[in-house]
């Protein structure tokens, strides 16, 4: 008995230990990214490095904050975001239903067709998106840059599974006591799954926030349309070798990330489980 | 309302559930639909539902023929197996859901919310779960969950209350308990009932009549105590008792009535001569003087004993009061009543009379 308590106290050590090294790998650039958006720009290119600043320079956020206009970009992917998660959850749930509830001829190979969806890349679809979105005239909106992602064959999937798992005697029921399948849908389906469903808000958001090539794309050259993660990419242009700015900035983009996880941690990491991808 | 099934047929592909059914549900009548699983009991149910497609037939409830109707225009009120409760749902709301999709009949208008918990508060204390309305069913038993759905049925007043297996779900002391109560609520309401059980017991204990089914087929329409005391077949005879009717293959010669080794049976029969299977009752078999047997085993029952011989190559089981204790090895001689025996025919199984 004594022997397998210190075993498993040593295994237990050890593997805390290996838990520590690894979050010190993951976390070794974010920590890195924040000393360094407090150094001077000497200090931020020193070699051997500088691992601490000597004094923090608080005034490189001030700099970049004011070099590049963040509060636009924050408002632009906050309204890309909005749109790309409502879009997300009403198709979503509104396939995931149909592919639960009907019977409709080809109903199988539809869905597979939906699954299939998630085995092409995004890369391989980006010209000829653009071309679609262009030829909409949505070159420059918010809705062309939330566009491809308002339907996710994976989402549907996910809810789809969700959505099977209620008895259809549930359904049966509702249409017995002359319920509509839309209001069954909302008063039944939805507030029963809202779980999933919430996990699919957050993954859609997540996604989007962190989207970066389609939007660039669409927004163009002007600020008007940009996004966080593209106006991150033109403030590097104009800040050029100037890293301790380009981490200030850095750091300012992903704050709202951080708040956002901290809020939703446990849907988030529920969500990650039970989907099997990133967001 | 009254409910006729007209040469109702359902198939499945090549797979033939129900097979030309005729038959009518007599109004405010309990009725049970019986059978074996497979039987088609629980998909003619669907069908009086509107939740399965009839394919060949009529369905009429009074003088309206509902065959091709949806569900929500036939107002009927469906129970299921699993009580099909809205988990998310307080009793109270869940009783309130079929209120809040129709016009109140009578004013032609939305029920108010007033209405509405007045219905819902009527239909609750009908089932005896007003005590519980703010509970979610998953905080309920399996019987508590049982009467709200039972609630929810009838809250709408349906003109048809079907129960598809209701009580199958819950243990035995609950399972008598709520058949008392679904008897009780039938009588109150007065309404029009289907109740489908695999369980002959349940079917006799509370119903009206019983509807037997087998593979589809209609094998008898008729109040418990007539088809227990009068099977048309041998299935029906085998269907209905506990302990279970017992066979034996004899031969009838001049009214005196043979096993095969021309042993007599303590019983006369006015049938033609020829060979018959005879269907003994358990409780056929009373103390006498007629035919002398070895008790293979003997089951106390407390009120009874159930005692197992063989006749004929065939095991006997036969109900015994428990005046005298009997234990197996014992020789013990029998009479039999013949208003507990039944002769069918020994190539078809059909009751003969």
């Amino acid at each position: 008995m004594r022997i397998k308590d210190t075993r498993a106290t040593v295994l237990t050590i050890i593997r805390y230990l290996l838990l520590c090294i690894g979050a010190f790998i993951m976390l070794f650039p974010f920590i890195y990214m924040v000393l360094s958006s407090l150094k001077t720009a000497y200090e931020s290119t020193a070699i051997p490095p500088v691992w601490f600043p000597a004094s923090p320079q608080w005034s490189n956020y001030d700099y970049a904050w004011n070099l590049k206009p963040f509060l636009l970009y924050f408002r632009n992917t906050l309204i890309v975001c909005t749109i790309s998660v409502t879009g997300t959850l009403l198709f979503s749930i509104l396939g995931a239903f149909a592919f639960t509830i009907y019977d409709f001829p080809c109903k199988n190979f539809l869905f597979i067709l939906f699954m299939l969806t998630m085995m092409v890349p995004e890369e391989m679809l980006i010209i000829q998106n653009y071309e679609t979105v262009a030829d909409l005239g949505l070159l420059n909106t918010f809705l062309g840059i939330a566009l491809p992602s308002l339907a996710n064959g994976f989402y549907i999937f996910m809810l789809r599974e969700y959505f099977t798992q209620v008895p259809s005697s549930l359904f049966k029921s509702a249409k017995v006591d002359c319920c509509s399948d839309f209001k069954y849908l909302w008063k039944v389906m939805i507030p029963m799954n809202k779980n999933a469903i919430f996990t699919i808000a957050i993954l859609a958001f997540i996604g989007q926030w962190n989207a970066f090539m389609w939007p660039n794309m669409v927004a163009g050259n002007s600020d008007d349309h940009k996004v966080i993660t593209s106006g991150l990419m033109t403030f590097r242009a104009m800040a050029s070798a100037n890293y301790h700015y380009l981490m200030a900035a850095a750091c300012i983009t992903v704050l709202p990330m951080i708040i956002f996880y901290a809020i939703f941690h446990k849907k988030i990491i529920a969500g990650v489980a039970s989907g099997g991808i990133k967001g | 309302m009254e409910i006729t099934l007209k040469n109702l047929t359902k198939k499945f592909d090549d797979y033939v559930a129900v097979d030309n059914l005729n038959l009518t549900f007599q109004d405010g009548e309990l009725t049970g639909l019986l059978g074996p699983s497979g039987c088609g009991k629980s998909t003619t149910l669907y069908m009086l539902a509107g939740l399965e497609n009839v394919t060949e037939g009529e369905i009429w409830f009074g003088d309206q023929d509902v065959t091709t109707a949806t569900p929500e225009v036939r107002n009927i009120g469906l129970v299921f197996q699993n009580y099909a409760l809205y988990p998310h749902m307080t009793v109270a709301d869940n009783i309130a859901f079929p209120l809040t999709n129709i016009k109140n009949p009578q004013t032609g208008k939305r029920f108010s919310r007033e209405e509405i918990r007045e219905e819902v508060m009527k239909a609750a204390k009908l089932v005896q779960i007003d005590e519980y309305m703010n509970r979610k069913p998953g905080q309920l038993s399996g019987g508590q969950q049982q009467r709200v759905a039972i609630a929810r049925a009838l809250v709408k007043k349906p003109k048809v209350l079907l129960l598809d297996e209701p009580l199958s779900n819950l243990d035995a002391r609950l399972r008598m308990e709520m058949r008392q109560e679904i008897r009780r609520i039938q009588q109150e309401t007065k309404i029009t009932t289907v109740f489908v059980t695999h369980d002959q017991e349940e079917a006799m204990s509370i119903t009206d009549r019983i509807v037997l089914m087998k593979r589809g087929v209609v094998q008898q329409i008729a109040p418990a105590h007539e088809m227990y005391m009068d099977p048309c077949n041998e299935f029906v005879a085998s269907f209905l008792g506990n302990p279970v009717i017992s066979y034996v293959d004899v031969t009838v010669h001049g009214g005196k009535v043979m096993l095969k080794d021309d042993q007599p049976m303590p019983l006369t029969a006015s049938l033609p001569d020829g060979s018959y299977h005879l269907g003994i009752r358990p409780e056929a078999w009373i103390r006498g003087d007629g035919l002398t047997v070895t008790l293979h085993t003997v089951e106390q029952r407390g009120q009874d004993q159930v005692v197992e011989f063989e006749l004929d190559g065939r095991r006997i089981k036969a109900l015994v009061d428990a005046a005298s204790v009997l234990s197996a090895g014992d020789q013990v001689s029998f009479n039999l009543r013949d208003n507990r025996c039944c002769f069918f025919d020994a190539e078809t199984g059909e009751r003969i009379k």
